[in-house]
């Protein structure tokens, strides 16, 4: 299956089975161009502000603690009719419902471009971050997760989830002209919605490394895909690694001798 | 084959005890001189005086030593009854700080028994002091396959040096749940062995105590990070690699949890001030990969000489994440992912993705202005990410500076020499 068909597929059944539980969700519909999407946004949202720092302190909510659950990915297609232009869905608790809290957090964007090129993953996928973008938001770096904050003032002026979804998907289409539609999903229910989400995204992770050339076989081994070696310029260190395995797997290395005066 | 080196006690008291000194006097010197920027680093001397001292106490109380790479933080090992957890490569990381020479007669004797000269320092040093019988007493030594081919040929050939057994765990090549359950695999195996070894059992009471301080470390060490995008930057260029280095040694102790908590504590004080290392920042430079350990001046020299304040370095980048320490189950797991995601173990496996994903994320979070990436000497998988550190710097019209040394030894590159190719680069790119 083409580009990230199947996490996208995982993820309509991953809200399918919610929907059928009877599991309260809300769904906004806002398409429309970048400047639709960003009027009436309750905070500001642009490049010129300086990057801030809210505070533990200054915290109204904080999303996706890693202790908590933590789960985040950027999943594109060509079949631009898997993703729902401007549908923002939301399982759990807003941001206002949360005051004080630490909530788990997965955050989903799906993209739909039919002139996608495998070349724009990166960026894509770095795209999503929005700290010193969005006032009163920002990301804590850490290791492929999506671990954020929202500060007491945005959330007094608004700031809900509705906000952050518009927000990213303002920054997606202004960015990757190229987009023909955007839909986010956000889940804050529980540590377990979140880590079953996470267990897409860890697939989504595999797919978007081997889109990157980057890709290993069922039995470990590493392969390049596109290339054969006699056309390869990396051919001579691959054949140094073969080398050195063949003098591993003889055991010619079996010990050192240490020598010193007046022995 | 000679019969493996022992604990030589007359050796380490000497040599340890120096260390302390040298600590205590790197302390009362900062303090003397009252410069605002060493405030932290003053803490951080007295938290290792204290550390250095533990140490001395567990030797002469006869607990078992566990000896750990600095790519295993302690805090599980502070779960061990009467085993005292004590980080190999020590007097690697702080003997250049107290005497750019320091190390050099350590790097010597590893090399005079064959040691290549692009061998990693870090690792001729440990062994080095492991040969001059410098190092405190070993009953078992645990190394993860990490940062890189020189550390683990280091730890094989220490596994030869002594008698005490030498686990090393395979840290994955993958970021993905496979790798993961490998790692945690190795690492249950790891725990099976040290018991073993040291007749004792993991309290894991205990250690859950001691994985709640090092979450506590962990999550002031990301605060400071962040605090460090703001202009002015609260604190100096050098912080970030005193941080690591006393996290290797103290994570899972309250003089951990509190020296961190001081650290932070004093960002925020001086950022509610408006007051940073360099009040009217000239430049924000960022330095991804070591600093030269011999010359951690050099960002105070640059902060002084251009206004050119190191908004973050390698070091310095909190990348590692907490453990949930609900469960023994829990913590192995996030144990393995952390120690998959500490500087250097995190950045320098993999594909060149690995690296250069954090570096852009640091060249894009922090507000840089110019980007200085040491080429070190001995890490040829570092320098194979030069091309693509170029592109990225250019693609972002941001200055950048490839420059060559030994992170350890003054040697084959003098500070000096440093110095003025920084300089002329400042000179010319940076500050114009």
């Amino acid at each position: 299956m083409a580009e990230f068909d199947e996490q996208i597929l995982a993820i309509r059944a991953f809200t399918r089975k919610r929907k059928e539980e009877g599991k309260p969700l809300s769904e906004t519909e806002c398409a429309g161009s970048p400047d639709d999407l960003l009027r009436g946004l309750a905070v500001r949202f642009g490049p010129d502000s300086p990057p801030s720092v809210i505070l533990k302190e200054d915290t109204f909510v904080e999303l996706g603690n890693p202790v908590n659950g933590s789960a985040s990915m950027v999943l594109w297609t060509r079949q631009t009719e898997l993703v729902q232009d401007g549908r923002i869905t939301r399982w759990g608790p807003d941001v206002s419902e949360a005051e004080g809290q630490s909530l788990p957090f997965g955050q989903v964007i799906l993209l739909g471009g039919s002139r996608f090129e495998e070349k724009d993953l990166a960026k894509l996928e770095r795209a999503c971050n929005l700290s010193s973008l969005l006032e009163g938001y920002m990301i804590r770096h850490v290791p492929r997760k999506l671990w954020s904050r929202v500060s007491r003032e945005a959330a007094d002026k608004g700031f809900c989830f509705e906000t952050l979804g518009r927000a990213l998907m303002a920054h997606y289409k202004r960015t990757f002209p190229l987009i023909d539609s955007t839909e986010i999903l956000f889940v804050t229910s529980s540590k377990a919605d979140v880590e079953e989400l996470e267990g897409i995204g860890l697939e989504a992770k595999g797919k978007s490394l081997s889109i990157r050339k980057l890709t290993r076989t069922r039995d470990g081994t590493y392969e390049c895909d596109d290339l054969t070696c006699d056309e390869c310029p990396e051919k001579p260190a691959c054949d140094t690694i073969r080398e050195v395995l063949v003098i591993r797997k003889k055991g010619k290395v079996v010990g050192i001798e240490i020598v010193r005066e007046g022995d | 084959m000679v019969a493996p080196i022992q604990f030589n006690r007359k050796k380490f008291n000497e040599v340890f005890s120096d260390h302390i000194v040298a600590v205590q006097s790197m302390a009362e010197a900062m303090e003397a001189i009252g410069d605002q920027r060493d405030i932290c680093v003053i803490q951080i001397m007295k938290a290792i005086e204290h550390h250095l001292k533990d140490l001395f106490e567990a030797v002469d109380s006869g607990k078992k030593m566990l000896w750990h790479e600095f790519l295993f933080f302690p805090e599980l090992f502070r779960g061990f009854p009467n085993v005292h957890p004590f980080m190999t490569e020590l007097l690697c990381g702080f003997l250049p700080m107290f005497d750019p020479e320091g190390l050099n007669p350590y790097v010597d004797a590893a090399e005079n028994i064959g040691l290549p000269a692009d061998i990693c320092p870090a690792d001729k040093g440990f062994l080095g002091a492991v040969l001059e019988e410098a190092q405190p007493p070993v009953d078992v030594v645990v190394a993860p396959t990490s940062p890189c081919d020189s550390a683990i040929t280091g730890y094989q050939i220490l596994e030869q040096l002594i008698s005490a057994p030498v686990i090393q765990c395979d840290v994955p090549y993958w970021q993905d749940e496979r790798g993961v359950e490998l790692y945690e695999h190795h690492i249950w195996k790891m725990i099976r062995t040290v018991e073993e070894v040291c007749r004792t059992k993991m309290d894991w009471d205990r250690c859950k105590e001691a994985i709640i301080l090092a979450n506590d470390v962990v999550e002031a060490f990301i605060a400071e990070n962040e605090m460090r995008k703001l202009s002015p930057c609260p604190h100096p260029g050098k912080l970030g690699f005193y941080q690591f280095m006393s996290i290797c040694a103290t994570s899972g102790t309250e003089l951990g949890r509190d020296l961190a908590q001081f650290i932070l504590n004093d960002s925020k004080r001086l950022a509610a001030e408006k007051k940073g290392a360099v009040q009217d920042e000239k430049a924000r430079i960022l330095m991804y990969n070591p600093d030269p350990f011999y010359d951690l001046g050099v960002h105070d020299w640059m902060e002084d000489e251009f206004g050119a304040v190191t908004a973050l370095t390698f070091f310095g980048h909190a990348t590692q994440t907490m453990i949930d320490p609900s469960t023994p189950e829990t913590i192995v797991r996030d144990y393995a992912w952390k120690m998959m995601n500490i500087c250097m173990a995190r950045q320098y496996r993999g594909p060149h993705e690995f690296f250069m994903d954090d570096f852009i994320t640091a060249l894009e979070g922090w507000n840089v202005d110019a980007v200085i990436v040491p080429a070190l000497i001995q890490c040829k998988h570092g320098q194979a990410t030069h091309g693509f550190v170029r592109e990225a710097c250019r693609e972002r019209g941001k200055p950048l500076l490839l420059v060559e040394f030994d992170p350890m030894d003054a040697r084959p590159v003098s500070i000096d020499s440093i110095h003025s190719t920084i300089e002329e680069w400042m000179e010319t790119q940076v500050i114009v």
